[in-house]
Parts: structure tokens; sequence; C-alpha cells
């Protein structure tokens, strides 16, 4: 059959319990807010595909157990990764202060220079904050990642982590020549292929609040 | 009119199931001179006793304001929790009143999980009129049973894992707090279930079932495997969900054969789905096949037979010889019996009163003899943990009666050595660690490291309770767990088997009652089946509170075959 898509990016959602993953990714491909979930046991992931200048992306976003617990299942998922979203709770300094353990898993199991994103989410809860919008910022500094606070509920700022890169790695295909278009058969692996030609996303990070709309 | 015997034998049961009733219903024993031959924790004495001297009547009073006082506290529990007014007031004694409901506090409060679990109890079941209520009754009981669970005086290696609190839950909805509790045990650690290794960190059992998912796909269904595999579909994004949740997103049909029949329903069940949607699988590209694993399988089945397809893959995979993965290895069963303390828990004693003896190593040898290791009946030392087979201490045939806490100053029931003969005769296959001697019967929700019977508190059966602690009456009204008229009696069990029989050490009244408690999960699991079944009478849907139960024990209506102790068979 026909893929459906040119390109492919995994993303991964990790941070502690209750933060706010499955969430966030409700939010993103179905635009829905539950307030009531089931803890994911293990992985779950969805997709979502977008178009940049007529080409097809497909989003494929993980989500991903908090619980320390289910790392010896989630660590498997994070090679594939080439985005990585970190996510804290504003309303829960814990959650903050674990994004350095979780920042040292990524270097220990997701590939090198796998872009990093830093997400305070439930930025509505404004009367239980905990974690300053300051606090957050050093912290994406000291990492070297991005930093967004979004909130599933209210649907604040969700499209422009997910935005981040996407469009600087598609162009970077493009130009490269590579085979993206009309994807066969032959371009089950091609979503590797962009890894290959990713050349450092950190430095050419572009923000793309109009690739998915407003 | 002549009756047929049958007939008569119902009405006869039906009389005695009435008569227990009324008791129960006529609460506390009519006879007020009783109360004259009781002393101050409840026992029966010979004679009458005395008046209380002015100095007693002094002290009594005083128990009563510092009752009052740790009422108070206890209200603001996480206040006073690591306070050195705790610590001061614990040393002055903690009244009798309140013992109880302060142990359990200590004891949940001793889970190293407790967040995470006030997390997942929050999402657990919402849609559920139980649970749907944050801090409500439904929710409270779940977190007491999981945080009685993975407290530091019981289930020391799973603790609390993400997925315990489903399973957890539907126990709740058909048992009470402390039956639920036992259940969790039963399922956690019987032969047939075995859920610890799934919980365990590493989570050694789902690994194995999932590779023996894979070696069956490869085996039955070789199209769909390579499909899925085109599709980059890995077992590891379904399974968890299935074999953890025992896919208790779909009916609580399948929940009941998982009960009766065990391990091998999960691997049959997966099976049964891939094979009777293969077709339409086939065609799915890998978002179809995670929506379709992962959520539409979560409705109601529209297959009607799904019993008879389960029981035809059951069929088919023991012809394959498929049907259970490879025997599991020690790693997935507890190394250390439940409900054993660890010797130095990490919240620390909270309760200070064990001061004046350090609480007995556990790994220290229970026969007096000079050796410090222990020195097994049956399997070396070291060895009984490593060598397959793996000690099961919690499955029912196993499991010595655990005899009550001995206290420092050597006071122990008389009758307690003849429990220890026997049992140390019954089990000669536990390590000498694990004998009786050296076992303390802890209660899940007792601080780490307090002697329970450094108190002048009587060894009751209440003990391994974790919902009921020992409280004189109408105490502590403020929780409406506590206190019940109800729980003041002792429960024994009405119906005894021939193997309970068998372990009771005549006249011995703790360790009879503690036996039946061991017997009871046993009975338990099989009658989830009959009162989840439609044709099981009216299941008990509801939470009810505990006041109104009947002491943990199930009602004759909800579980007839509670006489049986032998737990239905395996159906094939």
């Amino acid at each position: 059959m026909a893929k459906q898509y040119d390109v492919l990016f995994r993303l991964l959602l990790i941070g502690d319990s209750g933060v706010g993953k499955t969430c966030l990714l409700c939010r993103f491909t179905d635009n829905e807010f539950h307030s009531s979930h089931i803890s994911t046991i293990g992985v779950d992931f969805k997709m979502k595909t977008i178009e940049v200048d007529g080409i097809k992306v497909r989003i494929q976003i993980w989500d991903t157990a908090g619980q320390e617990r289910y790392q010896t299942i989630t660590k498997q998922y994070y090679r594939r990764a080439q985005g990585i979203f970190l996510v804290y709770d504003i309303s829960s300094e814990r959650s903050y202060q674990h994004i350095m353990k979780w920042v040292s898993d990524v270097d220990e199991y997701a590939p090198e220079g796998v872009q990093k994103i830093l997400i305070g989410n439930k930025a509505d809860e404004e009367q239980k904050r905990q974690v300053g919008r300051e606090q957050g910022q050093q912290l994406a500094k000291e990492y070297g990642m991005d930093f967004y606070e979004t909130s599933a509920c209210t649907n604040l700022n969700i499209k422009e982590p997910i935005s981040f890169t996407q469009p600087r790695k598609v162009r970077t295909c493009m130009t490269e020549g590579l085979k993206l278009v009309g994807g066969s058969s032959e371009d089950s692996n091609q979503e590797d292929v962009t890894l290959t030609v990713d050349t450092g996303p950190t430095q050419h990070r572009l923000h793309f609040a109009m690739l998915l709309g407003n | 009119m002549q009756e047929d015997p049958e007939t008569l034998l119902a009405l006869q049961r039906a009389n005695i199931v009435a008569q227990y009733h009324q008791a129960h219903q006529a609460g506390s024993p009519q006879d007020l001179s009783l109360w004259k031959v009781t002393n101050h924790q409840g026992f029966l004495q010979d004679k009458e006793l005395p008046s209380p001297s002015p100095r007693e009547v002094k002290k009594l009073l005083q128990e009563t304001r510092r009752a009052d006082k740790w009422i108070k506290m206890l209200k603001r529990w996480d206040h006073y929790l690591l306070s050195e007014k705790l610590r001061r007031w614990v040393y002055k004694g903690v009244p009798p009143q309140v013992r109880g409901q302060e142990m359990k506090e200590a004891a949940l409060v001793s889970s190293r999980d407790i967040m995470q679990m006030d997390l997942d109890v929050n999402r657990t079941f919402c849609s559920h009129t139980m649970f749907w209520d944050h801090y409500g009754v439904g929710q409270r009981a779940l977190f007491h049973v999981l945080a009685a669970y993975s407290s530091m005086v019981y289930d020391t290696e799973v603790g609390y894992c993400q997925g315990m609190s489903e399973i957890a839950a539907i126990l709740l909805m058909f048992l009470p707090e402390e039956d639920a509790f036992w259940a969790l045990t039963q399922l956690m650690t019987d032969d047939r279930h075995a859920m610890h290794g799934f919980f365990d960190p590493g989570f050694p059992k789902l690994l194995r079932f999932q590779a023996h998912h894979e070696r069956v796909l490869q085996r039955a269904l070789l199209d769909l495997r390579k499909h899925m595999d085109e599709e980059q579909m890995s077992t590891g994004i379904y399974t968890p969900k299935w074999f953890l949740l025992c896919f208790l997103g779909r009916t609580l049909k399948l929940w009941d054969a998982y009960i009766l029949n065990g391990e091998r329903v999960l691997t049959a069940m997966a099976y049964t789905i891939l094979k009777v949607h293969r077709k339409h699988l086939l065609k799915l590209p890998l978002e179809g096949l995670r929506e379709f694993l992962q959520d539409s399988l979560a409705q109601p089945w529209a297959l009607e037979d799904e019993a008879v397809l389960i029981r035809a893959s059951m069929t088919q995979l023991r012809r394959m010889r498929c049907d259970l993965p490879p025997p599991a290895g020690p790693e997935e069963f507890p190394t250390r019996p439940l409900g054993l303390e660890r010797v130095s828990p990490a919240p620390g004693p909270l309760l200070p009163s064990s001061v004046s003896e350090p609480p007995p190593r556990v790994e220290e040898p229970a026969s007096p003899g000079p050796s410090h290791q222990p020195e097994p009946p049956g399997p070396p030392p070291g060895q009984a943990i490593i060598q397959p087979p793996p000690q099961r201490w919690n499955s029912l045939p196993t499991l010595p009666t655990l005899p009550v806490k001995q206290d420092g100053a050597g006071r122990q029931p008389p009758d307690m050595v003849g429990l220890k003969t026997k049992n140390v005769v019954s089990f000669p296959s536990a390590p000498a660690w694990a004998t009786p001697e050296a076992l303390r019967w802890t209660r899940p929700w007792s601080t780490p490291g307090t002697p329970i019977t450094g108190s002048p508190q009587p060894p009751r059966d209440d003990a391994v309770r974790p919902s009921i602690p020992f409280l004189p009456l109408s105490h502590c009204s403020s929780c409406p767990s506590l206190g019940s008229p109800a729980q003041a009696r002792d429960p024994l069990p009405s119906t005894s088997t021939g193997q309970l029989d068998a372990r009771r050490p005549q006249g011995q009244i703790v360790a009879v009652s503690a036996g039946a408690r061991r017997l009871w999960p046993a009975v338990t699991v099989p009658c989830l089946v009959l009162l989840s079944l439609p044709e099981g009478g009216t299941p008990r849907t509801g939470h009810q509170p505990l006041i109104q139960r009947d002491l943990g024990w199930p009602s004759p209506g909800l579980c007839g075959g509670r006489g049986d102790s032998s737990p239905p068979q395996a159906q094939h």
C-alpha cells in the first residue's frame, strides 16, 4: 500500500508521572482534553499528518509511562526518537527537579544530538504554580533546550513546540535531494534518512507557528 | 408433606445462615455481667475484676485525655509526622483507643510510593461511581489497599507499580477493603496468577509472556506477524496493557476467566484477539493497528461467544504446546515472605517505642543454635532463593501459620509452643529464617520496627487486617472505618476445613483465626467469579461502609461455596 506521508518524525514525551504527557498528546493529535486519563501503562503513540510546503510530514508522538519502574520498557523507544519533550508540571517542584534525571537518561539512551524541548505543562494553574517561568528558561538554557510553557487544558502553546524543527529538517532533506516524495515501499526506512541529514538542529531551529495553522 | 432431602438440607443451611445473620444484627452481648470480668483490653478473666483503685482511675482519666489529644494529632498527622512532639507522645504511651489508627497512619506513610498512588488512585476507573470522587470513600479504600500492600512492612519488593491500582479497584468493586487487600495478595503470589512477577522491577514475567506471545505469533499467525513487523508494530506496545492489566479495559468476563484459570488465559486471550481479527488487522497500517489493539479493543467485544473462543484457543495452544511460556525464574517471586519487616526501613521507625530493644534481625536463624547462617531443613542456605523451584511463600499450601510476634520479654501465650512445633513439622521446606520463630506476624499498616506486643495489646487476629485496627468500642468516631461495635468481636470462621484443622493448635484462638485468615483469600478469589457472573446471584456492586459489613467475611449469599476449601480447578 502506498504511504500516506513523505517524511516521518518520531517524537517522545517523557517526564514524571502525572505531569500531563498524555493530555498534551491528546490535545495535539485530536485537539481534545480529558481531565481524567488512566495512567499510561508502558508506551503508547499517536500520529498526525501535517503538510509543509507540499510535503506530507507525519508526526508520530510516543507517550510513555512516568513511573520510574517503567523505564526498563520506555528507554527502548528513546533510540528511535528525533525529538524529545521533557515535560514537567509547573505546579510540582518535584517534577521540575527530576528533569535533570530525565536529561541524563536522554543523554544515555537517545541518539546524540537529538533535539530536546523542555515543557512546563499545566500553565493554566497559575494559582498553584511552584516553578517560575524563569526557572524553566534557566534550566532549558543550561541544557541547550527550547522551552515552552503549555497547557493542554487551555490549548496554550501546544502547537508551537510540536512545530519545532520539522520545517528545518524537511527542508534539509529536500535540499539534500533525498527521495522523500512519493514514498513507495522501498522508502520504508526513510525516517532514518532524516536522521542522517540532521546537521545539528539546535543551531538551525525555526519556529513555524503557521506550520500547523492556528 | 414429605420434603425431599435436598430441600431439607437447603433449608437447614438457610437456617444456619439466618442465625448468624441475626446474631450479627444483635450487636454486643446482652449479658452485662460479662463486662465485670472483661479487662481493659477486652479479655475475659476468670474472676470478677475489682473496682479500679484511685490510682487506676487517675490513670484511665489520663489515658482518656491523651486519647483526645491523639485524635487531634491524628487529624493533622502529616503536620506531626516527624515532629519531636509525636516522639514524646509515643514515649508516653499511645492510648489503646487510637493505637490502631496511629499504626495504620504510620504504616501507610511508610510506603515509598504514596505520591504515585495518590496520582493514580484519582485516575483509576474515574468513570465508575465508586471512584469518581477524589478522596471519596471508594478512592480512600483503594488507597488503603495499595498503601498497605506497598508499605515497608508488606511487599517491599514490588511496592506499588502503575497498573496495580486497576487490579485493586476491580477487587474493591466486589469486595470490602480488607478482603480486597487479601485478594490482591493472593493474586500477586499464588501459583496460578503470580502477578508479583508482572509488577516486579524489570517486569520479568511481562517479558517472558511477551516473548512467548511472539513465539505463538510466529507459529500460528505468521502472516500477521510479518505484517506487524513491516508496520513496525512491536508486541511491546500492546502487551503491557494486555498482560499487566489482564485486558481490564475490556470485559469483566475475561477477568473472571483469569481468576479461575490463571495466567494461561492471558496467553490464550492474546492469541484469540489476533486470530479472530486477523483479516482485519492484516489490512491496517500502523496507526490502525495501534488504535485497534490499544483503544478499540477496550470496548466490549461484539462477539458473544468469546468464552467459547478463548477455551478453543486454550485447547489449540495446548495442543501446540504453547499454552504457557517457559516456567518462571526465581526472580519473579517474592524472595521473602510478605509481611516480614525490613531490618532498616527507609523512613525510620516512627514509633520509637521499640527503643528499649531493637527489632530482631529477620536474617537471624530462628533456631537457637550457634550457627549464624540460616539452616534450612531442606535446601542449603542461599540456594533456597536461587534454585528453582522458587519459594512461593504466599501460596497457600506452603504458608506457615504465622505466630503473633513474641515480645522482647519473652512473654508469649503458652500455646504458641505447640503452634511452633506443629508448624515446623508441617513446613519442612521453609528455610530457618522463615520458620515461625523468625517470622513475626506483622501488620501491613504497623510501623516498621515497632514491636507491636511491646504494648499491652493482646495478640489478636485483627493484627493482620489492614483496615480494622484494635479499637475498643466507640472510639475515634471521626474515622468511619474504625470503632464499629461489630468489629470488636472477632469473627471466627464458622466453617473450617480439614486442612485448617490439621494446622490448628488446639485452644489457640489466635492461631486458629490467623490460619483461617490465610485461607480466606483462596476462597475469596473463586467467589469473585461467582460474584461477577450473571448467574452467580446479585453482584455486590457498590462500596459498603465497613461498619455495615460482616466483619470482612463474605456474606453467605454472596459466597455460597465458602465451605469448600478447594478452589475450583482449572477447567480443561
